[in-house]
């Protein structure tokens, strides 16, 4: 009678645990400064291209690109933990926007 | 009173933190950012250097060393806590006091001496200083100081900023004074309870009168006072 019960039950604990996948996502984040804020490394750049005679490019701003794996039963998931590590580390709000877009592995 | 200099990977200004204090016979230990333990310290200085090599923000990174968990604690107690140029960004980036730090307009790493007007009347490290200009080496790449509108006034409304750049007579105003291009001169700040301090400018570098300058053992000097509040 117990092996029976141990049997229906490893049953169902395979059925469940087959329904949750873990995933690996791979997220390309962008971090730039805020629009407001004077960026003199863009504005050196800018500087440069116009050397080049490269007179109608405006607006240069230079930033970071992180990327990086996460692994996440599902999108929305991983989407919180990149979206968290975004706002507790990787980026500086006071100063700092940022985008990022997420693709499976 | 028992100062404790946090040593992160990549501080370089501790032992010169030490140094000062020992001159002013204070009781001075070095805390390994791995500990958990303050040692029973009164204040608790963060140095300057390049903690964890600068990497992708000026002390974002030490920020999350595990002994910062008890220095957070200590400064929410109100207990005092210094940062001096790399420590003031790891505040920062802490929120123990407003702002950021960013990139030297200049572009460029800027290491001279530079004059300090003292400012708020009422917080421990400038309320007894009375002379017009203060000379103190400066060496960052990021002390760019900047708030948005708001907390600027909110800053000056509750006398929160510290020192501001000015030439050698304590005339602040002229851009040519200022070596980092910050938000209203701005060279250091606290928290809006005065406990919390921090500074681009090194005093603990003109401490020792074997290097020709002491303004800075004058700015050390109010610390002390805390002691006796």
């Amino acid at each position: 009678m117990i092996e029976y019960f141990v049997l229906v039950y490893s049953i169902i604990l395979s059925l469940h645990q087959s329904t949750i996948q873990i995933m690996k996502y791979i997220a390309e984040i962008d971090i730039m400064t805020r629009a407001e804020i004077l960026d003199p490394q863009g504005k050196a750049v800018k500087l440069g291209l116009h050397n080049l005679q490269m007179d109608t490019i405006d607006n240069v701003r230079i930033g970071k690109h992180v990327k990086l794996e996460v692994e996440a039963d599902s999108e929305s998931s991983a989407r919180d933990t990149v979206d968290a590590a975004c706002r507790q580390l990787l980026a500086n709000l006071i100063m700092e926007d940022y985008t990022f877009e997420l693709r499976t592995a | 009173m028992k100062f404790g200099v946090v040593v992160f990977p990549g501080s370089n200004c501790d032992q010169d933190a030490v140094d000062a204090l020992t001159l002013m016979d204070q009781q001075v230990v070095k805390l390994w950012h791995k500990d958990h333990d303050l040692q029973g310290c009164d204040f608790i200085i963060l140095p300057g250097g390049f903690s964890y090599g600068d990497y992708l923000r000026t002390g974002a990174v030490a920020r999350f060393s595990p002994i910062m968990n008890e220095v957070i604690a200590h400064a929410k107690r109100g207990g005092y806590l210094m940062g001096i140029c790399n420590g003031f960004q790891i505040l920062a980036e802490a929120r123990l006091v407003p702002g950021v730090l960013l990139r030297n307009t200049s572009q460029k790493y800027a290491c001279k001496n530079i004059y300090l007007k003292p400012q708020s009347s009422d917080a421990l490290l400038t309320a007894g200083l009375d002379k017009p200009a203060y000379k103190i080496p400066i060496a960052h790449g990021d002390g760019r100081y900047f708030v948005d509108a708001d907390t600027l006034n909110e800053l000056n409304d509750n006398g929160q900023v510290l020192f501001r750049y000015c030439d050698e007579f304590g005339n602040v105003g002229d851009d040519s004074h200022n070596p980092n291009g910050s938000i209203d001169h701005i060279a250091g700040v606290c928290n809006l309870e005065k406990n919390v301090f921090g500074m681009m400018p090194h005093p603990e570098r003109a401490a020792d009168p074997m290097l020709g300058n002491t303004d800075g053992r004058l700015i050390l000097e109010q610390l002390l006072k805390g002691a006796l509040v």
